[in-house]
């Protein structure tokens, strides 16, 4: 952001969009040219960053293949990505996805963030967004440094064959050798095999990484960002900065800000129970969503039993294992909860998998595995060749659906609900390119097969781990299901089922989840507008109220969707799969996601977000 | 015995449009009557059909973390807080 909004405290908010520019890199990567350009910003969408900028972008820059070598891929800071604001870590990369697509076939607009310290080392390089376009004519990485204080950063290409086929964690310990002070975004081995596997994704390595030589990096997982980097031949970006030494006092509503998101009751879920009353992290789900079977299992269909409850994190602790809750870079909310082999003296030993709900879910009770042994090593796995986990989970779940409704005829080995060895195996093989007919994720496979009706996903993202059966907003999703739309746990807080609610909740409150993704900050930090306006303004002196935060939110989605429309996307694309609308009576939460209930819904929400694209300049 | 509730952000529409309420009750059971008498849209939101509470909530009675099996019976005091907090969440 602009060379004066970071690091120093004002005290009255006063500024506007004008007083602020952006340090935009443009980086060919076929000539190996770097370009900076000092924009003014236009309005708060510029000053933001992430993805309020980022579709701004994208919308010059339309492409027809994804991994064409002149498509755009964009990495961006958010506003407070990189201040002393905590859980300000959080670094963009935005593209057309390789994986989410129009069914006219035109890849569509995506992002995908992730924390660790990476961010916070780019905005230490006086970077703001890079542009990249082209492809490297060899395995390359892109290692950006600064010769002085306060020089501008310098761009080298430094040859990466040596780290093809590597695993994440392996490649990372590597550069960290050689970077000592440096941060890393890297693709996997899937993110090499691009044109295989359509949802690799990109690791941003953490100050627990690297110091412990575990696996423990953070990710931008969704949408096949790492595939569009493979597709440019950069296997990682080098972020080597210094730490960047304070030079101004913090303004003293800082500290009162942090102390809100580290103990406060926004984040309380996502902290260990031992902590000011946490919730126990998104675990919790398990023991949470399980009792009243509103959790995936076998594709989404929940069994209705107590098959799961072994997941439990309270029963895993019964067993040999240790749970920790770590965290990424100076964050006091800890969310991440690692888990270890437990030592004969009951301590910590040989670190296995991070488990968060999604991934634990989606690779084993979604899977028809209900063992945490097995289920850690198909996490770690999928991390290690660097795959989104959701999209990787939830497909591997769709073939098994598959060939338990055509014995005669399986796909992928034959692989079957509960299978650990051939789960394991056909990881492995997406991951290293040798299975595209899986690694092309559930639409395209569910195409071929001429059975959509129970393919888990909506314009070819997969769903997250929440129930489709209960959240009739992610066809209107922007990047994937729970992230970018607020309306997937609805159903079980409000029990709500009219047409008017559901209208307003993607319409409306389902959007506001999208704040933190221009604002550079982790959704688990709980804050409220009032607060975030609060610390925008005390961190870089920018003026704004919620209301106009608001209308930023708005303003965002919008653009988002008016891009998916420009891509080809029609009323036909905001469908879910047709199973998703049956009745399931196991599922202890109210049946009103029906066929009628959704056609009648999607005229509405079509309607009401034309109203808004006019009312917002944007039709 | 008037004692603090808070409920969840989301619930706040089912009980007069405030997550903060004042309730009485000896007990949390009788306190949780007593919302209901109120807030009746509150108790299919707050209790399954065993009149358990759903297992995606838990109590803080005092900045205290409660287990489910011994909520109903949990005396209260003038002044204290009872707080609902939703486990749930993303991630």
């Amino acid at each position: 952001m602009a060379d004066d909004a970071h690091g120093d405290a004002v005290s009255v908010p006063s500024k506007v969009p004008a007083d602020f520019s952006v340090r935009r890199y443009r980086v060919d990567l076929t000539s190996r040219k770097v370009s900076r350009e000092t924009v003014a910003c236009e309005d708060f969408e510029d000053v933001f960053g992430g993805i309020a900028r980022g579709f701004k972008l994208l919308e010059s820059c339309p492409v027809a293949d994804a991994y064409d070598p002149s498509a755009t891929l964009i990495m961006n800071l958010g506003l407070l990505s990189g201040t002393d604001f905590m859980t300000g870590l959080r670094t963009y990369f935005l593209a057309y996805s390789p994986l989410k697509r129009s069914l006219s076939g035109l890849p569509s607009p995506m992002w995908s963030a992730g924390s660790g310290k990476f961010g916070t080392k780019v905005r230490g390089l006086n970077i703001d967004e890079i542009i990249f376009t082209g492809r490297c004519d060899t395995p390359s990485l892109l290692h950006i440094r600064r010769d002085s204080e306060d020089g501008p950063p310098v761009f080298d290409f430094v040859d990466a064959s040596d780290l093809i086929g590597r695993h994440v964690n392996d490649r990372i310990q590597d550069l960290h050798g050689r970077y000592p002070d440096a941060f890393f975004a890297v693709i996997g081995p899937a993110g090499e095999n691009y044109q295989h596997v359509r949802f690799a994704a990109i690791a941003l390595s953490t100050v627990n990484q690297l110091r412990s030589g575990d696996g423990k990096s953070r990710w931008c997982g969704r949408g096949g960002m790492g595939g569009v980097m493979g597709s440019k031949n950069l296997i990682g970006i080098i972020a080597d900065s210094p730490d960047r030494a304070s030079t101004t006092k913090a303004p003293p509503i800082l500290k009162e800000l942090n102390l809100e998101v580290a103990r406060g009751k926004g984040s309380a879920r996502f902290r260990d129970k031992g902590k000011n009353n946490g919730g126990g992290g998104t675990w919790s789900n398990y023991s949470a969503l399980n009792p009243v079977h509103a959790m995936p299992e076998m594709n989404f269909v929940p069994t209705g039993t107590d098959a799961s409850v072994p997941l439990y994190r309270d029963n895993v602790e019964q067993g040999p294992y240790v749970v920790k809750d770590e965290s990424c870079f100076r964050c006091g909310i800890s969310c991440h909860k690692n888990v270890y082999d437990k030592q004969e003296d009951g301590k910590a030993g040989r670190f296995r998998a991070k488990l968060d709900f999604e991934p634990l879910n989606l690779l084993s009770s979604n899977l028809g595995i209900f063992d945490i042994d097995q289920a850690l090593d198909l996490v770690e796995l999928v991390d290690e060749l660097g795959m989104d986990s959701i999209s990787c989970g939830t497909t591997l779940a769709y073939v098994m659906e598959y060939n338990r409704r055509h014995p005669e005829a399986p796909i992928a080995d034959g692989m079957s609900y509960g299978d650990y060895k051939k789960t394991l195996e056909t990881i492995d093989k997406i991951g290293n390119g040798q299975l595209e007919q899986v690694g092309q994720g559930t639409l395209r496979l569910a195409e071929q097969l001429g059975e959509m009706g129970y393919a888990m996903q909506c314009k070819g993202v997969e769903f997250p781990a929440y129930l489709p059966q209960t959240n009739p907003g992610y066809p209107w999703a922007l990047a994937g299901g729970h992230m970018s739309m607020r309306t997937y746990l609805l159903l079980l807080h409000e029990r709500e089922t009219g047409l008017d609610y559901w209208v307003d909740a993607i319409t409306n409150r389902g959007l506001s989840i999208l704040r933190d993704d221009f604002m550079g900050i982790c959704k688990f930090s709980g804050m409220s507008d009032e607060r975030m306006v609060e610390a925008v303004g005390a961190l870089t002196g920018l003026a704004i109220d919620v209301a106009t935060l608001k209308q930023l939110i708005r303003r965002t989605f919008l653009r988002g969707y008016r891009l998916e429309r420009r891509h080809g996307c029609t009323d036909d694309d905001y469908v879910m799969p047709a199973e998703v609308h049956q009745e399931y009576p196991q599922i202890e939460l109210p049946y009103f996601n029906t066929p009628e209930f959704f056609s009648e819904l999607k005229q509405r929400v079509t309607a009401r977000i034309d109203e808004l694209l006019v009312a917002e300049g944007l039709s | 015995m008037s004692v603090n509730v808070e409920l969840p952000s989301a619930l706040a529409r089912y009980a007069g449009g405030t997550k903060f309420l004042v309730a009485s009750g000896d007990n949390v059971r009788m306190l949780f009557e007593k919302l209901w008498e109120d807030y009746p849209q509150l108790r299919i939101r707050l209790l399954d059909k065993r009149d358990q509470l759903y297992p995606y909530f838990v109590l803080i009675k005092n900045n205290v973390r409660l287990s489910p099996q011994e909520l109903c019976d949990i005396p209260l005091d003038d002044g204290d807080t009872l707080e609902v907090m939703t486990l749930a969440g993303g991630g």
